[in-house]
């Protein structure tokens, strides 16, 4: 049976300290520290039913990383539909989401890419959204392969304004500021703007964080799959199709 | 035997639905797409937050080749049930529909309720290897405050295709609340279905627990405040008495530092 972990992604860019909580009887955690895509440290915890740890609970030598990936292993107990919550707090708030745990791949697992449609970003003055991506390639040495995303920009009315590529490296957290990205483009932001990625070979988790930069207060959300619009990815009868129209263009 | 029946129509129900899509997939141009309809969500329009709904034309990024026009029907009840408005949006390839809620419903909203999302197709060809599709959408809880950052959450469960009977559950939010600067959790419950549902919530901390009932009118919406104050860890329980389709109230926690910030539970 696969193994699964909860990836958290570090925000400590964004001046939050990362954390996740759980309600279920488990024997163990195990949590991996990645930085610079490399494993640094694993800590275990025997944990009561109902935890809410945070980063500065586990590898407290290493000082927290805006790179930083952290993998959470869930040892005994029944977790079969564990729905995993990822926390961040700061001095003002605490933001939290509820999100699935992901498959941990061979070391020879072919990855499909990934298809993220951002099409829910809030760009005004006081307001920057950033698509925060984080990616576990495996647990040992990591490939020697790029990890590379097309980001491709439209206004509301489906115009192209610009095409780029960015490298997310593998086992990482990396932070894709959307109006930043698209004024480096030479895109306006405040228009409003849909971004479509394509790309990458790891196991993805997406997510959404809207930043108030006067207070820095934060909102997130996980992001929707294609498996939530169509059944084709999960259905072997489609799925051959779907890939092709949805990536058959993709050059990276 | 009274938790058989509610069971054994439960699963007519989906069998109904499963035939009713396997027709669509067998003959799109004849019965309509096969499209999972009316997912529903909170608005909120009050004096703490307004509601921008964002839907992206999904067949755009799924089947680019394609050049097909999707009509939106957006559907909002205010928190007795009572309709507000129900408007269609057009949407070409590529385009998003991002507005305020009162400007996609062409009128000013109640303070909360439940909104629901429709939609098909202007044509049915070239889609076939997407099989089922689903109108998903985010919706962004825009702050009042100049301080505040928008909220937001995905689309969630369909609106009840036949009324839920009466038998008792309780879910379980996994959130784990609590923060050394909280002060209170508001819960924003909806009935997703056409009769009317009963819902007790009960917040457990560390020394107590508090529980409101709420009864909930169909496509009804209601607030219920706790004080839950301090670190906890603070669960949530909803036992209804019907088994309805939605069954995750929005958490919208407050913090000393005035800030509000909100999930799914």
């Amino acid at each position: 049976m696969t193994q699964r972990r909860l990836l958290i992604p570090s925000l400590v860019a964004l001046g939050q300290e990362a954390g996740f909580a759980m309600n279920a009887g488990v024997d163990l955690i195990r949590i991996r520290t990645f930085q610079d895509g490399a494993l640094a440290a694993v800590t275990e915890l025997k944990p009561d039913r109902i935890v809410r740890i945070w980063r500065s609970h586990w590898a407290q030598q290493l000082p927290a990383t805006a790179d930083e990936m952290n993998t959470v292993e869930l040892v005994g107990g029944n977790i079969g539909e564990f729905e995993g919550e990822l926390c961040f707090r700061n001095d003002d708030q605490q933001i939290a989401v509820l999100t699935g745990l992901v498959p941990l791949r061979d070391p020879n697992f072919k990855f499909s890419p990934i298809l993220h449609q951002a099409h829910y970003n809030v760009l005004m003055p006081n307001c920057e959204t950033y698509v925060v991506l984080v990616n576990l390639a495996g647990e040992g040495d990591k490939p020697a392969r790029p990890n590379r995303l097309q980001v491709e920009i439209r206004n509301l009315a489906a115009d192209v304004l610009a095409v780029t590529e960015i490298e997310a490296s593998f086992n990482t957290t990396c932070l894709l500021p959307i109006g930043d990205v698209a004024r480096r483009n030479g895109v306006a932001p405040e228009q409003g703007l849909s971004v479509r990625i394509r790309g990458g070979a790891s196991q993805f988790a997406v997510f959404t964080v809207f930043r108030n930069l006067s207070s820095g207060a934060l909102g997130i959300e996980h992001s929707l799959p294609p498996i939530y619009f169509t059944e084709a990815p999960f259905n072997p009868a489609l799925r051959s199709c779907f890939q092709k129209a949805a990536f058959g263009d993709l050059k990276l | 035997m009274t938790a058989f029946i509610p069971k054994a129509l439960a699963r007519a129900g989906r069998m109904v639905d499963a035939a009713h899509m396997k027709l669509k997939k067998a003959n799109p141009a004849l019965f309509g797409s096969p499209i999972r309809q009316n997912m529903v969500q909170l608005y909120r329009h009050d004096g703490d937050f307004d509601t921008v709904i964002s839907i992206p034309h999904h067949l755009s990024f799924l089947a680019p080749d394609t050049n097909i026009d999707i009509i939106y029907g957006i559907r909002a009840f205010d928190r007795n049930g009572g309709l507000v408005a129900f408007r269609k949006h057009r949407v070409k390839h590529f385009e998003t529909l991002q507005k305020p809620i009162s400007e996609l419903l062409g009128r000013e909203p109640d303070e909360h309720g439940m909104f629901s999302i429709t939609c098909h197709y202007s044509s049915p060809s070239g889609i076939d290897f997407l099989g089922t599709t689903s109108p998903q959408f985010m919706t962004i809880f825009m702050p009042r405050s100049d301080r505040g950052a928008p909220q937001i959450t995905h689309s969630h469960k369909y609106m009840d295709q036949f009324p839920p009977l009466k038998s008792k559950f309780v879910r379980r939010s996994a959130l784990v609340e609590g923060d050394r600067n909280l002060t209170g959790i508001s819960y924003f419950i909806m009935n997703s279905s056409q009769v009317t549902a009963s819902a007790n919530l009960t917040l457990t901390g560390p020394s107590s627990s508090f529980s409101h009932l709420v009864k909930l009118n169909p496509h009804g919406a209601a607030r219920v405040d706790f004080d839950a104050a301090g670190e906890g860890p603070f669960e949530l329980a909803c036992e209804w008495d019907r088994v309805v389709n939605h069954r995750k109230p929005i958490a919208f926690r407050r913090f000393s530092s005035g800030l509000v910030t909100a999930a799914h539970s």
